[in-house]
């Protein structure tokens, strides 16, 4: 696919600087020749190629989208004859040393051999001028993906795939879903989803946006995506999300049967092979969560369980019981890490800057006073660490004593980590230093008894959505709480009804499947298996 | 220019059409192509720039005078907040020409590997094409007909897409 490209980008480009190149450079002198094949091929492919692959080395797919130089016609013939006469001298030097047994002749290279080959293409329009080039002839493919990685991804995806067949390779190549999500300029959209009764299946619905005002979140009737149970009478729960990607598990009541994960809008499913320990339905002892590996390139979860015994209060007994177990997707097998974490974990992930993180598992009953600490894993280096929960400031406390940080939870708030504090009604984010930075204080008058969520942002300005159920109703609302002016927006979710527990998911609008992973695996494979091969069990 | 003494070395560029520009080497150094060459001492004489018609290449001088006289941001951390508006209005007006203009800009670019103005020159071509129709990209970017989806391929990629479509 990409030689097909390449060769074509190249041919083209050739053709152009061919044509307006020819003639000026027959007062060229070798010297120059030499450095303008030598420079610029030298300035392409460590400039430019450097540049592009930052941050995103090891796929085998970007080496190669690396583009061709532009050399003329008369330039690749001057450096061919001079190379040929390199060659003969160096012949003619070992013969005058040798005298025995001389080898075969080097063969005689003629440059237009290469360049007549490819001179029978079929769409050389006639115009030479530089303005009548036709944008695709001639753009590489490094241009191509940076043009492509500054559009958002509507564009992408729903219009910029029916424009050429080109182009819908472009939008498809994982390259670009990597790139793209490095630039994060998105803004979130939501996706409303329900569950049908008991658990049988999860709904997706977009939201219609035609005319939408902030507040509104309106469905489209029917839904994107159905995720029907595979094994009833099994229940499905909804464990989090990254990159847009939203990770769903199958239970018989007790413990999680199956692991599968979806991409909602682009209706794919990816089911992980079944766990070799067993994980409790409600993740109070152990944990899974879905991340990006960019120094491989690969999508993986990570599960971290307490096996074996009860709950106990021996640190160091718990500690031999935990166990770290790794799936790369793209094979077909859990492995498990020698690194575990200090606490075992609970509840479900939040992946954000190159790291998982999870609540530590209580042993006994949270006080009022106490947060939770935050186990976190860096997935390149594979580590853990433990963060202590935000100091709240105590005279901040509103009336909320029947409160405790039983309802505390973690969310991603633009990329960032986010703590909701439930007895302050605060949001915290953990910078870059992991250390935690209030976003945000909800009025808790808004909201007097009841149970608040925090489902992520609206916007890149950090507005927040909150869903909040009233304690003694049951009946579920949802705010749009406006960092600016820290007014709270009740929103409305106009036409549902045919499901229940209707909640919202905020899709970071990234470029990420699965189909993209598994085509690509065979060269990210490798690289893994090398990672991992000391860590095996 | 005023900082810019006789006594600085000067670098000869050539246009397609034989026209020539004599630049500060200052000035010529924003390319790492030609900054290369300097390196690699090719630089002596002319530099013939065999595919960069003289319109494009006075633009892209333009370009680069520009952002050579301009502190660079990492050399101290305080810098000039005035400076960097007037560079973001520079670039910006500097954007404001035609699309066979910008796509030649940008294949000069590339080629001279000035990587903030392929930047530019890329988010420019972005800004235009977003939320436009295939039809309307078709004929902005003067793609080629014949590498068009066929009526079936398309319809399917609207199909798999239909919630972008809106």
């Amino acid at each position: 696919m990409y030689t097909f490209r390449l060769k074509r980008v190249k041919r083209n480009e050739m053709i152009r600087i061919r044509r307006s190149q020819e003639g000026q450079e027959n007062k060229m002198s070798d010297q120059q020749i030499k450095s303008q094949v030598l420079g610029v091929s030298r300035a392409f492919y460590l400039g430019r190629g450097r540049r592009l692959s930052a941050g995103s080395s090891s796929s085998a797919s970007i080496a190669s989208h690396v583009p061709e130089p532009p050399i003329s016609r008369s330039v690749f013939a001057r450096y061919v004859a001079a190379s040929q006469l390199q060659v003969q001298q160096m012949y003619d030097n070992f013969l005058n040393n040798n005298s025995n047994t001389p080898p075969p002749r080097p063969a005689v290279l003629d440059p237009s051999q290469f360049l007549d080959a490819d001179q029978d293409a079929p769409n050389t329009d006639e115009d030479v001028g530089p303005s009548a080039w036709r944008f695709m002839d001639w753009m590489p493919s490094q241009i191509m993906f940076d043009i492509l990685s500054r559009c958002p991804v509507k564009s992408l995806v729903g219009r910029f795939r029916c424009v050429s067949k080109l182009w819908c390779k472009y939008v498809d190549d994982f390259y670009l879903a990597i790139i793209h999500g490095e630039r994060d300029t998105e803004e979130p959209t939501p996706i409303m989803f329900h569950y049908t009764k008991r658990h049988r299946s999860l709904c997706f619905h977009t939201i219609d946006q035609s005319g939408n005002t902030d507040h509104v979140f309106r469905p489209k009737k029917d839904p994107d995506f159905e995720f029907v149970r595979k094994r009833p009478p099994s229940r499905i729960l909804l464990r989090g999300s990254c990159n847009g990607l939203i990770c769903i598990s199958e239970d018989n009541g007790q413990v999680i049967t199956n692991l599968t994960v979806v991409h909602p809008i682009k209706k794919q499913c990816y089911e992980l092979p079944s766990l070799p320990f067993s994980l409790d339905r409600d993740m109070s002892q152990g944990s899974c969560g879905l991340c990006f590996d960019s120094s491989t390139n690969t999508l993986k979860m990570v599960c971290v369980l307490l096996n074996g015994i009860p709950r106990s209060r021996d640190p160091d007994l718990v500690r031999k019981n935990l166990h770290t177990l790794v799936h790369v997707f793209g094979t077909n097998s859990w492995q498990e890490i020698p690194q575990v974490p200090s606490d075992p974990i609970s509840d479900t992930a939040v992946f954000a800057n190159d790291c998982l993180h999870w609540f530590a598992a209580f042993h006994e009953m949270p006080t009022v006073d106490n947060g939770k600490r935050v186990v976190w894993f860096d997935v390149k280096k594979e580590e853990f660490g433990l963060i202590n929960p935000p100091e709240t400031m105590s005279n901040n406390r509103p009336n909320r004593e029947l409160y405790s940080c039983f309802y505390d939870h973690l969310v991603n708030i633009n990329g960032q980590v986010g703590y909701y504090c439930d007895t302050t009604m605060e949001v915290w984010v953990l910078s870059h230093k992991k250390e935690w930075v209030l976003h945000c204080q909800i009025d808790e008058q808004e909201f007097p008894r009841g149970y608040i969520k925090v489902l992520g942002c609206v916007n890149k300005d950090g507005d927040i959505l909150i869903r909040y159920t009233k304690q003694d109703a049951g009946k579920v609302l949802f705010f749009v709480y406006n960092l600016k002016n820290s007014v709270l927006h009740e929103s409305h979710i106009v036409g549902r009804g045919e499901g229940y527990k209707t909640d919202i998911v905020m899709f970071p609008n990234s470029l990420f499947s699965f189909h993209n992973i598994i085509t690509n695996s065979s060269s990210i494979k490798n690289t893994c298996r090398q990672k991992r091969c000391c860590g095996k069990f | 220019m005023s900082t810019s003494s006789s006594s600085s070395k000067k670098i000869v560029l050539k246009s397609a059409d034989n026209e020539t520009f004599e630049i500060d080497e200052i000035v010529a150094l924003e390319s790492q192509a030609i900054k290369n060459m300097i390196e690699d001492e090719c630089a002596d004489n002319v530099i013939p720039l065999g595919n960069i018609d003289s319109k494009t290449l006075s633009k892209i001088i333009e370009y680069c005078k520009k952002h050579a006289e301009s502190p660079k941001k990492d050399d101290n951390a305080d810098i000039d907040e005035k400076a960097v508006e007037d560079l973001k209005s520079f670039d910006a007006e500097f954007a404001k020409v035609d699309m066979p203009l910008i796509q030649d800009i940008l294949m000069a670019a590339n080629f001279l590997n000035i990587d903030n103005l392929i930047g530019l020159m890329c988010r420019t071509i972005a800004d235009r094409i977003k939320g436009k129709t295939p039809e309307e990209i078709r004929k902005i970017l003067n793609i080629n007909k014949n590498d068009l989806l066929s009526p079936e391929q398309e319809a399917k990629a609207r199909e798999e897409n239909s919630w972008a479509f809106d």
